[in-house]
Formats: structure tokens, sequence, C-alpha cells
């Protein structure tokens, strides 16, 4: 490993990990982690690869491709890269590998984790499937199964690791994840069997009464079912109610935003943080949990502010009538 | 100009451009000449090569009266890297020339006197019809289709030969083979 006269901080939030191989190179030469030469490595290196790559490609048959899809197998080659890159301990020690191995070896490396990855994203949608959520709503279960399986049919990562080809319709709770390729869907997998872990603890029948009193046409929509069962679940266990029941009245409504009232985000955070202990979660979903309380506990805040507390919680009753909202 | 300094006067770009989605921003990229590309990338003078195997066919050219000069085989690498830029397309083989030379320089309807032009036109015509034809006519099936053409049915007529050409393109670009489109010539 090359030694390093002074010290070098790439700081990691201005990485990006949908291009983590451009944004590394990027931030190390700002710092003037990088010389000339080093520069001038990388580009021979990424040349050979795109050689051999094209050739690939064309199957021996043209000497020659077009731009874009020159441009296209490059964006591939660098995210199989940046999964690899990513895979070091710090972004000092990826640079250094960079430095010092040949962008072939890195490449090849990616390429097995990519593979890795594949084979754990069908693992996962597998898990999901043997235990999956019921659901009336048309777009939950579409996505996990043909959704996946049309990324898995369309996926090459040889030529273009980067392409995620489908829309994922289902959206989970945190968000989109920022990602690229088979990274998305892994990672987009593991939010789902987060919350199907979740979602499977409580009877179908009152998560549809639920999500009736939410949105009455919910079976048709893309919509998250993580959140408002959350919700209702830790609204029950404030008020020392059975969570499984998922049914608060417009009154225990009430008598929640009093408990809400004039808190922080962080009083709310550890409010939700302590319900959240009296549910029986599996470790995927507790580390799921643990990242949503902070961004409900945030919109909480908000809600109580802006709209005086109101949109938090559903009101339900035996009869799925919207008592509040 | 020298590797280290057209790396030097491209670097500003270069670097300060980063690695954008791909490796580098392609729209700055494509301002490039391919020669400096290949360079940039390659980190060798890939004209120089290039230029080298069109010289190397003198020795098969020569017998039917045709050969190019040093100066020659320059600019014919320098039009190669000119066609293939307004062409769009990255040469990351071999090339295309030597191949050209050594399949047409047998040719009835090549003269010493028009050599250089006719090559430039084919070379021209080749990567022009490698797109239209969209990858799905190899190197060398379009290369044996342009000579057979040229020599045959086209007389040694450019137009005829780019008329040929564009039946060829319909022809895949209907979903058809090349296969099917020599069985039916």
């Amino acid at each position: 490993m090359r030694e390093l006269s002074e010290r070098f901080f790439i700081k990691e939030e201005d990485l990006d990990q949908r291009r983590y191989f451009g944004s590394l190179i990027e931030s190390a030469m700002r710092i003037g982690m990088l010389s000339d030469s080093d520069i001038k490595k990388i580009y021979v290196d990424l040349w050979q690869i795109l050689k051999a790559q094209a050739e690939k490609r064309v199957g021996g048959k043209s000497s020659s491709i077009p731009k874009e899809r020159a441009e296209e197998l490059l964006e591939s080659i660098a995210f199989v890269i940046g999964v690899r890159l990513k895979s070091f301990l710090t972004p000092e020690e990826a640079i250094s590998k960079i430095q010092d191995s040949a962008l072939r070896s890195l490449f090849e490396e990616g390429m097995e984790l990519v593979r890795m990855k594949m084979a754990n994203a069908k693992r996962l949608q597998n898990k999901i499937l043997g235990n999956i959520f019921y659901t009336p709503n048309i777009f939950y279960r579409a996505t996990i199964s043909d959704g996946i399986n049309g990324f898995f049919k369309l996926y090459k990562p040889q030529f273009s690791a980067q392409d995620i080809h489908i829309t994922a319709d289902y959206p989970v709770f945190l968000e989109r994840p920022n990602l690229e390729g088979v990274e998305f869907i892994e990672r987009y997998l593991r939010y789902i069997e987060a919350e199907n872990s979740f979602l499977t603890l409580f009877d179908p029948g009152h998560i549809h009464r639920l999500m009736c009193a939410v949105k009455k046409d919910y079976a048709q929509i893309p919509m998250n079912f993580f959140e408002p069962v959350f919700m209702e679940a830790t609204g029950n266990v404030i008020l020392g109610k059975n969570p499984k029941e998922l049914s608060l009245s417009a009154e225990d409504i009430q008598k929640l935003k009093i408990v809400f009232t004039d808190k922080t985000t962080q009083e709310i955070a550890l409010i939700l943080n302590d319900a959240i202990t009296h549910i029986k979660l599996s470790p995927r979903s507790e580390n799921y949990a643990a990242l949503a309380v902070f961004k409900m506990s945030e919109w909480i805040k908000q809600c109580m502010d802006l709209k005086d507390g109101n949109g938090i919680f559903t009101a339900v009753d035996t009869d799925r009538r919207i008592l509040d909202a | 100009m020298s590797d280290a300094n057209i790396f030097e006067q491209y670097s500003v770009n270069v670097l300060t451009m980063g690695l954008g989605s791909g490796i580098i921003q392609w729209q700055e990229v494509k301002q490039m000449k391919n020669a400096e590309l290949a360079l940039l990338f390659g980190g060798e003078i890939a004209n120089k090569r290039m230029e080298e195997k069109i010289l190397s066919c003198n020795e098969v050219s020569k017998k039917y009266g045709l050969s190019l000069s040093p100066a020659q085989a320059a600019i014919f690498a320098k039009n190669i890297n000119e066609i293939l830029n307004k062409a769009g397309r990255i040469e990351f083989g071999e090339g295309i020339a030597d191949r050209i030379i050594l399949a047409f320089c047998d040719s009835p309807y090549i003269l010493s006197e028009n050599y250089e032009d006719f090559l430039r036109e084919l070379a021209d015509l080749f990567y022009h019809f490698k797109n239209e034809t969209h990858e799905l006519v190899s190197d060398a099936e379009l290369i044996s289709f342009m000579k057979s053409e040229f020599d045959g049915e086209c007389a040694g007529s450019m137009d005829l030969l780019s008329q040929s050409l564009t039946e060829l393109a319909r022809h895949i670009n209907a979903g058809k083979s090349y296969e099917t489109f020599k069985k039916g010539r």
C-alpha cells in the first residue's frame, strides 16, 4: 500500500452511491490524492476493459461500436468497479487500491460481487414470497413477484450492470433506494422483506379495515402499508391497548394528540422507540423500524405544528367507516 | 503533438469533468477527435499504429499497381478518424483501414490516380452502413458485400454501391437477415 506523506480524507457524504467510482475519483482529485499519472493509468486501464467488453458485446463481429453503446458499456464498467470499491472500509483505502491495482482486477472482483448480490436478491424474493402478507392491493404482490422476476429476466450485468429495468411500483416507506442495478433491487427487497415481516404480525382483515379507512380504493393504487400500520400499532401501544387490534377511535386519537403536543422531534422519537419495544419484531423489522422512527418523528412534529395533529393516525371502527382523518 | 501534450491539453476538460455518469462526460468527449480520444484512453499513438498497418498493405496492393506513401497513409488514417467521429463510432479493435485496402486493391475499377479518394469513400460508406444496419451485419460481411457489389453490378460506381447498401439496410431494418438478403441477390 502506498505510503501517504499527508493524511487525505474524503467525506463519505460527498460520494454519489449511484456513480460511486466516478464521484470517488472526483473527490480524490479535488483533494490532490491522485496524480496525473494515476489519472492516466485509470483511463488506460478503463480503455483496456472497455475494449475487452466491447469485443465480447459484438461477439468478434465488429471492430467498432456506436459511441452511445460505448458510453453504456463504460457506465456498466464504472458501476461494477464501484460495487467493489464500496466494499473497502474507507474511501481512502479504495483510492489506494485504485492506485496500486489494475482496474481489471477490481472489475472482475466487482462482477463477482454483482453475481452474489443477484443470488442474494433471488433468495430475498423467495423468502418474501414464501410468507407474503396477504392484501387485495394489486401492486404489492405483483411488484414482488412479476416485477422482480422481470428484473432478473432482463438484467445483463456483463454489459449493463447499472440498469434497473423495472418500475418498482410498491412504494416502500424508507423511500426508493438511491442506487442502481442489482444494488437497488437488493436494497429494495431488503426494505420489502422488513415491511412484509412486520405486516405479517397482524391480521390481514384488520390491516384491510385500516387501509380502507386511510383510502377507500387503496387496493387499486400503489400505497405503502408499513406507515399506517406502524402508526396505528404504536398508537395502540402508547394508549396501553393491544397493538394488533389496529383500531384507534376518534377519542383515542384526541388522547394521542395530547401525548405529542409540545414535544420535540427527539422526544417524539423516544416515545415511538419505546412503543416499538412492546411489539415483537423480527431483527430485520427492528432495524427497519428504528430507521423509520426518525422519519416518522419528523413527520409527526410537522403535523403537530402545521395541521393541529391531524393526519397522523386514522380512526376506524369495526364497520370500517372513516370517523376521523 | 506528443502524447503528454495532448493529455495536458485535455486535462482541464477531462479532469474537471471527472468521471460523470459514465467514465467521461460524453457531451464533452464527442468534441474530441477520435484519434485523440483513443490516445487519451489508450495511452498510445493510435494514429501511428493505423498508419503502420496501412503502409504494410502496400506489400499486397503494389502487385496491382497501388500503394500509399507515408504521407498518404497519414492522411488516410486521419480521414478514418474523421469518418468515425462523423459516424459517432468508437474503434476499439484494429480498425478496418487495412481490411478495406486488402479487399479492394485488386478491383479493376480502382486505379492509382483515384486510389486515395476511393479508399476514403469506401471507409465512409462502411461506417455509415454499420450504423444503418444496426450492428447486425459483421465487418467481414459488409466489406465482402461491398466488394462483390462494387466489382459486380455497381461496376465501380460509388453511387450505385451506396444504393445497394441502402437496399441491404432496408432489408435488415425490416427484421430480416443478411443471409436472406444474399440469397435473394
